[in-house]
């Protein structure tokens, strides 16, 4: 098992309250675990936790010794005003170099200079394909639109299958793309 | 001349091309005023060596890396730098009012000692140069990836750590050797403005950083030949050329896409 949490009662980065969970999940290698659950249920800091950026009040969160871990966040404001290619960025992460299309056309833009929804399917290719065994993905298919959505179903249909991924969601497209389990996060916090 | 300026020239020009390297990692990780803060801090602990009949370069290294270091402290930032500069300011001026040597020594760190410089600081420019060129690509990949993918695993935010600890000391001692080398403002330009300019204009990351090493050698020549032509000081003349030079580049050449 890559990853495995029970019981788990995790609070935003450098807070407390309010608390979140308890939650039991796992994922295992080649799994697509969907999480769900409504607005500010915490499921963005569930994924902190796993990354160790929020505190694990109780229950466990084990990751198998090991396991390389690639998150894409659901906000990215870290790209503005670089000199950075969608090349240098695969380069930089170690993502394959060769997406496909229409990322490949893409690649010798400056990442500042391309649309939100094309610096998504990037930041969700190498999070896909860069060295890693448990792939996180934070409501990857917020603001994209109809064409991008489906070219991100795509990447998710045709992903490397030995990797362990667990997708934060509200889009039923998305979660029916052959999740083996639905996880879904209960609206009130303890 | 030559044998009067060789040495310097020399010494200005590795640190032409080290500096807005620098410049380029720090203003990655929008971290640029900690050029300042350092060497400052830099200044002041080669001030505070002297004082101490101790040899500058050492003192203004060590104070330099622990400038650099205290990045590292939790909560650290710009505010922090703010701290570091104004500390660093008052620690030299306070030392050159109280030291028989210290007057002349601080208006050094702060003007600029270039035509001073001899073989230790050319040496010093020279080792690292080498370890820069040889360390670019891994520190080109590694503050890329912390901007734009942050590590997600113990074990990668580790790595990650380590070759961050490596950078920082490579950086305090680029800073270091700067301000004792053209002094401090002279430093602080040349780390600032020529990244200003070329993460504007670049399209990707190899030519931003090319560009911003070509900004810092164009300006340093042409600031050397200026400040000798018109008998000016130097580090003030490269500070004004790199002014200009990177505002004009900034402003005329297209806007990278």
């Amino acid at each position: 098992m890559l990853l495995d949490l029970h019981q788990v009662v995790t609070a935003p980065p450098g807070a407390s309250t309010p608390r979140i969970g308890p939650i039991s999940l796992s994922v295992d290698a080649g799994e697509l675990v969907a999480l769900t659950g409504p607005n500010g249920a915490g499921k963005s800091t569930l994924l902190a936790a796993i990354t160790g950026r929020a505190p694990v009040l109780s229950g466990a969160c084990h990751l198998a010794t090991g396991t390389r871990v690639q998150l894409v966040e659901q906000a990215h404001p870290h790209d503005r005003d670089l000199p950075v290619s969608g090349r240098d960025f695969l380069a930089a992460t170690g993502a394959d170099p060769h997406p496909p299309a229409p990322l490949n056309d893409w690649l010798d833009r400056r990442l500042d200079a391309m649309s939100g929804g094309q610096r998504q399917l990037l930041r969700v290719w190498a999070g896909l394909t860069a060295p890693g065994d448990l792939v996180l993905l934070d409501e990857p298919s917020n603001n994209l639109d109809a064409g991008a959505r489906a070219q991100l179903h795509r990447l998710l249909r045709d992903r490397p299958t030995h990797r362990g991924l667990l997708l934060v969601s509200h889009d039923p497209e998305l979660l029916a793309l052959g999740c083996q389990r639905q996880v879904t996060m209960p609206a009130g916090r303890t | 001349m030559t044998e009067l300026f060789g040495l310097p020239f020399l010494t200005g020009l590795a640190l032409a091309v080290l500096l807005p390297i620098a410049g380029v990692w720090l203003r990655l990780r929008e971290e640029w005023l900690a050029a300042l803060a350092v060497a400052h801090l830099a200044g002041a602990g080669a001030v505070i060596a002297l004082a101490l009949s101790l040899p500058s370069l050492p003192g203004a290294l060590v104070a330099a890396m622990l400038g650099m270091l205290g990045r590292h402290i939790p909560g650290a930032g710009n505010s922090a730098y703010g701290w570091l500069i104004l500390a660093g300011w008052a620690i030299t001026l306070l030392i050159a009012a109280n030291s028989p040597l210290g007057e002349t020594l601080a208006r050094q760190v702060i003007e600029g000692q270039l035509y001073f410089t001899g073989p230790i600081e050319l040496g010093a420019a020279v080792v690292l140069l080498g370890l820069t060129l040889a360390l670019r690509r891994r520190i080109d990949r590694l503050e890329l990836a912390t901007r734009l993918l942050p590590p997600a695993d113990a074990a990668e935010r580790s790595r990650r750590r380590r070759l961050a600890l490596i950078t920082d000391l490579l950086l305090a001692a680029l800073l270091a050797a700067g301000t004792l080398s053209i002094g401090l403002m002279a430093t602080f330009a040349l780390v600032l403005l020529p990244a200003w300019a070329a993460f504007r204009c670049a399209t990707d990351w190899r030519q931003a950083s090319r560009l911003a090493v070509g900004i810092g050698v164009i300006g340093y020549l042409a600031a050397f030949a200026l400040a000798l032509m018109f008998d000016q000081p130097f580090a003030a003349v490269l500070v004004a050329t790199l002014l200009v030079l990177a505002s004009a580049v900034r402003q005329l050449a297209p806007r990278g896409r």
